[in-house]
């Protein structure tokens, strides 16, 4: 098994993948407090619904990315 | 219920009901009530040592304000199984006898409805306080003569409609009458059972005697048994208002077995301002059990289970709507020709429990069950019987609810629309 290495480059694009991912989720929670018209305050009190939401966003960005990168190798 | 149970949560209805014109009744029960009556005991007789009859004296035994001192009972085996619970008390044949006895200051008659008006008026004649089971009478023309002879005397007369005296029921009235559900717009009553209401009888010619309520000539059926504690919701929950009308059916259709009393039956009730009150029992089908429920504007109360829903129960986040409509598909809800025949589900409102305790059966007993009330509502009449003192609004409560019993169950073997009197005829 080899030594794998992350670059600072890398660590900083995941983290701003992430920052994105966890910003849309907010978005999100907005959307719907305006659409089903309930209370501002579930931006905070729904923050749970929101961390969860925005690592299934993230979660699907890395799989969109490993089937590019698959895709990329086998050519 | 244990004792201290008893007269602590009685008390605590008595301490309730002081100033309030909703359960008048109670008022007897207040703590200095039963400082008052504190080492006195009622001295009873019982008058039909049934099954009823048994399980009251189960619950006097426990009564530090009662003493079995007589039993009374034409079929030998009741009589023996009730000495058994309490073998000091004399023994009668002739309920004439026992209220010759002048050691009794309190009769409890537990017979069949066809006997009751009879009974409660030599009793209440002969000086006697009375408890009568409900319904109070056989026909509406014995109820007149039951009051009249109350109103005339000066005696007490309770009848044991346990739910006056049930705290689910009575916190459910009060929530009612303290605008909680907004406007009363309607009132549903079901019980439904499986079984053939039959008891095992020793030898046929019992038959009519044991099973009774199966026998016009000794009751109307499942309205009298069973009808006549849901009504009485009606009259509460309309603070005092009564129906106008009473229309309904019913039939013979599943327990063939010589029965006269139908064994389905649907009445409904209409009130002066339009509002209806329903009843329906089947007693070939259980699924939905018994139900009680006031219907509001702005909720409802479920008085079996002691739970209050509201028409606008808290919503869920937004977030959750969200999440909660994906779960369902978004086109579930979209339909091709409008959504006109899409059905309407009930509301899956949790409903906020506001009493403790629920007990509920099968429906299998016709006796009674353990707190429903008639622990506290014997106990009430102790407490009267010692201090002399008519529980108010009691007598009319039971009057009006055997009244509605009647004419429903008249209404259901005619199929037709009746009038009820807007006032107590006697």
């Amino acid at each position: 098994m080899k030594d794998t290495l992350i670059t600072a480059r890398r660590k900083r694009k995941e983290l701003k993948a992430a920052g994105i991912c966890l910003l849309l989720a907010v978005l999100l929670n907005i959307g719907c407090i305006i659409y089903y018209h309930t209370p501002f305050y579930e931006v905070f009190t729904q923050i749970g619904y929101t961390v969860v939401i925005a690592l299934g966003f993230y979660l699907i960005y890395t799989a969109v990315r490993l089937i590019l990168w698959l895709f990329r190798r086998k050519k | 219920m244990s004792n201290m149970t008893r007269k602590g949560f009685l008390e605590t209805l008595g301490s309730l009901a002081v100033g309030s014109a909703l359960f008048p009744w109670l008022s007897g029960c207040t703590p200095e009530k039963h400082r008052q009556a504190a080492g006195e005991k009622a001295r009873l007789g019982i008058i039909g040592t049934g099954s009823r009859g048994q399980f009251h004296i189960a619950n006097l035994l426990l009564d530090p304000n009662a003493e079995i001192v007589a039993l009374c009972d034409d079929f030998p085996p009741h009589l023996d199984a009730a000495s058994a619970l309490c073998p000091a008390a004399r023994r009668y044949a002739d309920y004439r006898k026992l209220l010759e006895d002048k050691e009794v200051d309190g009769v409890i008659i537990c017979t069949p409805l066809s006997m009751h008006a009879q009974m409660t008026i030599d009793s209440l004649a002969a000086g006697k306080h009375t408890f009568c089971e409900k319904a109070m009478a056989h026909s509406p023309e014995q109820l007149q003569a039951m009051y009249r002879a109350w109103k005339e005397g000066n005696r007490v007369l309770m009848v044991g409609q346990q739910r006056l005296y049930d705290p689910k029921y009575v916190k459910a009235m009060e929530l009612v009458h303290g605008g909680a559900i907004g406007q009363v717009v309607g009132i549903r009553n079901y019980w439904y059972r499986n079984n053939d209401w039959r008891r095992e009888v020793p030898s046929p010619e019992y038959e009519r005697r044991i099973n009774w309520r199966l026998y016009e000539e000794y009751s109307r059926g499942l309205m009298t048994e069973l009808a006549c504690h849901q009504l009485q919701n009606g009259s509460w929950a309309m603070n005092g208002l009564q129906p106008s009308f009473v229309q309904g059916t019913g039939s013979i259709m599943y327990w063939k077995d010589g029965r006269e009393v139908f064994d389905n039956v649907a009445a409904i009730y209409q009130y002066p301002n339009g509002v209806h009150m329903t009843f329906e029992s089947i007693i070939s089908n259980k699924h939905f059990g018994m139900g009680e429920q006031i219907l509001g504007s702005e909720g409802t109360i479920d008085l079996v289970r002691g739970i209050m829903y509201s028409e606008a129960p808290m919503r869920r986040s937004g977030i959750r709507q969200l999440l909660d409509q994906i779960e369902q598909g978004i086109l579930a809800g979209s339909a091709f020709a409008g959504t006109s025949w899409a059905t309407e589900e009930a509301s899956t409102d949790k409903g906020i429990r506001f009493a403790d305790h629920v007990t509920v059966n099968d429906g299998a007993s016709s006796v009674g069950a353990a707190g429903d009330g008639s622990a506290e509502l014997i106990h009430a009449f102790c407490l009267a019987a010692i201090s002399g003192v008519q529980p108010a609004g009691i007598v009319e409560e039971a009057y009006w609810s055997t009244l509605l019993a009647l004419l429903g169950d008249r209404a259901t073997r005619e199929g037709t629309r009746l009038e009820i009197p807007r006032e107590i005829v006697w």
